[in-house]
């Protein structure tokens, strides 16, 4: 029963004299023997372990931060933060919080000074308060938590998949974050007044927080389209803006997202001329303004985005979904080094058109196009098609529009279609006068070898290496590139390989066979992985972890994986990062890795 | 009864090794101690918000009152330091006085110095101690919940043990236990429990035990690894199970090369 302490005693624990604790195992007996002096050695152990258990805890007032818990929100709320704040917890609407199981380790490690509803709570009530089942931590995932942390890693819940590829990693650019500047700090409090501030096409000269804030809003209107495809069309689009903004040209533009991008870019400019009007947008102006104010308290540093989205609740309004906030902040990175953005005023057909549809396609999955508004000519009956001109900035550079065509230009359907058929035509010809004369050729001796190849019968390896190398002497042997082969140093395909260029390129491995294709999302079998875990390292920040050192998934020990599971559960990630089972089993944790293994191929197997 | 800690111990958390409270029993050594009557479950009644009221001002006095009589072991502690070093306190002031005065430009001779520091010798009394800070003031905190807490009692929630499987292990607990032996968890070696002669802490582990169901089929593969496993790590692998009477019957492996 620990009792409460005295002043006299407090005061006594002040210094800690001994650090030291008890060893584990050491040297055992074999068994009991009744002898006296095993008696005492059991003794003597017995009330070491008493002593060492029945310590108090004590700490300095000063030390110690005091927390409040939150029911609604199942987390703890910070007073001020400390040391540990640099590794656990987010901040959020100038709040600081923690997680649970951050809270109730910190406890433990004698931290924090956590209350409920103004009483100090002790170990016992924590934990029934906080590892309650409507919290998403479990007793046996804290166990895992606290075992990793007292270890010394850095243990922050799972994050989800990550987009980065292997050189980013190599390099280190998903942990960096960006360095505050001055400007991010001052956009902290002119945000909210200027979002109300867009006007169509008057003015000219916008800072760089309401056109930020227009973006955003732009692509809030954007209903979320498949995840990765938002993030590519949003990051082109984002650029092209800026890059029409400063003046040059991309120079990496993949071709397949160039319709998107001029797309975006009209939207995102008459959405934002438009801000005032609809009043879809006055909806997620509110939901852009939390999330600025959101981003801003986190101290104006780049976010990475999917940390981000995983550590924030969704307090602020239902639920904005995941792909919303992760294309916000992309352009936003984006954004910020322009100076300055110039409206240009737009009344044409195309835009307008444009506009609509994409106002329009709330309801659509994954195309954007609503094709009842979108003026596709059609070629299909007439002789000729009239099209509007696309305004200047549409068109690729170095590129205009012949002067004599002011409104509309013509386009002959009749000829172009007579040119498809003339081209079609050729590449048949050519084709034929190409490839004629090898399919009309059907001998190959290297398909013929290997189909008529006995298969080698042998008892144990030695055997069968000894007549696979023989097969092979005996085939060079007669060859007429028999001479590559006399020498040291001998070629790593054969002639009998050679039965086309992929298989010659398989055998050399010189194209690794493609693993995917990674599903998107995790299947129902997965289980949950539940926390990313990072090396001890000072360079950890919390902003930008980048991708975990490792992933844990806690599993309890009377319920086991199967290979099902557990292969549904990394083939998501699509990632090296090595994913750990923790199986606990009444309060024993072990940790068990599963790796896929590329059997080994024979690189000299004939057939 | 031994039972796993996994709390943090509160002379060292940073560390593996040796774990401290909470302590956390198997459930075939709960199911155990309730059966032979050895322990009660409690659980504990909610509190009501007068009660809470109560609780935050009985805190808030016990720490004010515990920080009053902390000040005062402080400034005793201070004193007693300063009786210890008297002799270079007053040394250190004889030195300042003899700067001040040549600083002064006076060259007075040595027994005035001297005298006027008779004069003017410390009085402990006098001396004013400066009260310590709130934030060096030390605060328990607990493990064990100390608030006079109502119990009901919840043995009617423990359900365990539920399945066959879970009945078996639960009557080979009881039985190795009535034996003498002191069990633990099995997971290190593959097995239900570890069957050890005295305290786990003192002595090597004598068996594995593996639960298996009185017509459960088991596959030689499952057996020859066991095997493997008992005689590589020097332990006796037992497999018991519930015979139709519900006793208890062993068989131990023991793997025979021949070659």
């Amino acid at each position: 029963m620990s009792a409460i302490l005295s002043a006299e005693e407090l005061f006594r624990c002040r210094k800690r004299e001994n650090l030291s604790v008890p060893q584990r195992g050491g040297a055992k007996d074999y068994e009991p023997d009744g002898s006296w002096l095993q008696d005492k050695r059991l003794e003597a152990f017995y009330e070491e372990h008493q002593s060492v258990l029945a310590e108090p805890r004590v700490e300095k007032s000063g030390s110690l931060v005091k927390g409040t818990w939150s029911s609604e929100m199942r987390l703890v709320n910070l007073e001020k933060t400390a040391k540990f704040w640099m590794k656990m917890g987010f901040a959020d609407q100038q709040r600081n919080w923690l997680h649970p199981e951050e809270a109730l380790f910190l406890m433990e490690v004698n931290c924090l000074d956590l209350r409920h509803q103004g009483l100090s709570l002790s170990l016992q009530e924590a934990c029934d308060l906080l590892l309650h089942p409507s919290c998403d931590i479990s007793e046996e995932e804290y166990q895992v938590y606290a075992h990793l942390r007292r270890l010394g890693f850095i243990v922050i819940r799972h994050a989800g998949k990550l987009d980065v590829t292997s050189y980013e990693k190599k390099i280190g650019l998903d942990k960096h974050a960006r360095k505050k500047t001055k400007k991010n700090s001052k956009s902290k409090t002119t945000d909210c007044a200027q979002t109300t501030k867009c006007d169509e096409g008057n003015q000219t000269n916008i800072s760089t927080d309401t056109q930020r804030e227009c973006l955003r809003q732009a692509v809030c209107d954007r209903e979320p389209v498949s995840g990765k495809q938002t993030e590519q069309g949003a990051r082109n689009g984002s650029e092209t803006l800026l890059n029409k903004v400063t003046g040059s040209k991309g120079s990496n533009q993949p071709a397949q997202n160039k319709t998107h991008s001029p797309l975006l870019d009209i939207e995102a400019v008459h959405n934002a001329s438009e801000s005032t009007v609809s009043e879809e947008n006055a909806e997620n102006r509110s939901k852009a303004d939390e999330f600025t104010a959101q981003q801003n308290s986190r101290q104006g540093s780049e976010t990475k985005i999917e940390t981000t989205v995983e550590t924030t609740r969704d307090t602020e309004s239902g639920e904005p979904p995941v792909k919303k906030l992760r294309v916000e902040n992309q352009n936003s990175k984006k954004v910020r080094s322009a100076s300055s953005v110039r409206m240009p005023s737009l009344q044409d057909p195309w835009s307008s058109a444009i506009k609509q549809s994409l106002l329009h396609h709330s309801s659509l999955g994954l195309s954007s196009w609503d094709f009842s508004i979108t003026p596709f000519p059609d070629m299909g009956g007439t002789e000729t098609v009239s099209l509007p001109i696309p305004p200047s900035h549409l068109l690729p550079p170095n590129t205009g529009v012949d002067e004599d065509y002011e409104d509309v230009c013509m386009f002959d359907v009749e000829e172009y279609r007579q040119q498809q058929q003339l081209q079609s035509h050729r590449s048949v010809l050519n084709q034929e006068d190409e490839y004629g004369h090898l399919k009309s050729l059907d001998f190959s001796y290297a398909e013929w070898y290997q189909k008529h190849s006995k298969p080698i019968n042998a008892k144990n390896w030695r055997e069968w290496k000894a007549e696979l190398r023989q097969r092979e002497n005996s085939f060079i042997a007669e060859s007429p590139v028999a001479h590559l082969w006399r020498g040291e140093v001998t070629p790593l395909v054969q002639p009998t390989d050679a039965t086309s260029t992929a298989a010659l390129l398989n055998k050399l491995s010189v194209i690794q066979p493609f693993k995917g294709p990674f599903p998107e999302n995790p299947s129902p079998d997965a289980v949950r992985i539940c926390f990313d875990v990072y090396l001890p390292n000072t360079s950890f920040k919390k902003s930008s972890p980048g991708l975990p050192d490792h992933r844990v998934c806690v599993v309890r020990g009377d319920h086991p994986p199967d290979v099902m599971e557990v292969h549904a559960t990394t083939a998501h990630l699509a990632d090296d990062v090595p994913l750990h089972w923790a199986v606990v089993n009444c309060g024993e944790i072990s940790f068990f890795v599963f790796d896929d293994l590329d059997l080994p191929v024979n690189p000299s197997s004939v057939g | 009864m031994v039972g796993v800690l996994v709390g943090c111990l509160p002379r060292n958390p940073r560390q593996n090794v040796h774990l401290g409270l909470p302590v956390q029993l198997m459930p075939e050594e709960l199911s155990v101690l309730l059966n032979k009557g050895y322990a009660k479950l409690l659980k504990e009644k909610p509190v009501g918000p007068e009660e809470c009221e109560q609780r935050i001002r009985v805190m808030e006095q016990e720490r004010k009152a515990n920080f009053e009589a902390q000040q005062q072991l402080y400034r005793e502690d201070r004193r007693q330091e300063m009786v210890k070093q008297m002799s270079h306190i007053m040394e250190g002031k004889k030195a300042k006085r003899q700067r001040l005065l040549q600083a002064a430009g006076k060259d007075t001779p040595a027994e005035e110095a001297t005298a006027t520091i008779k004069e003017e010798e410390v009085c402990l009394d006098k001396v004013s101690i400066t009260p310590t800070a709130e934030k060096h003031m030390l605060q328990q905190l607990f493990t064990e919940n100390p608030w006079k807490r109502e119990m009901r009692n919840a043995e009617e929630d423990w359900t365990y043990p539920t399945s066959e499987a879970e009945k078996v292990r639960c009557a080979v607990f009881q039985d190795l236990w009535e034996k003498q032996y002191y069990l633990t968890s099995g997971q290190k070696f593959g097995g239900d429990f570890l069957a050890y002669p005295g305290d786990p802490s003192r002595f090597h582990s004598f068996y594995i035990v593996m639960c298996v169901g009185k017509d459960q089929p088991l596959p030689a593969l499952d057996i020859i690894s066991m095997g493997r496993l008992g005689s590589n790590v020097r332990k006796t692998v037992l497999l018991a199970s519930l015979d139709s009477g519900g006793h208890a019957q062993y068989t131990s492996l023991q793997w025979t090369g021949m070659s």
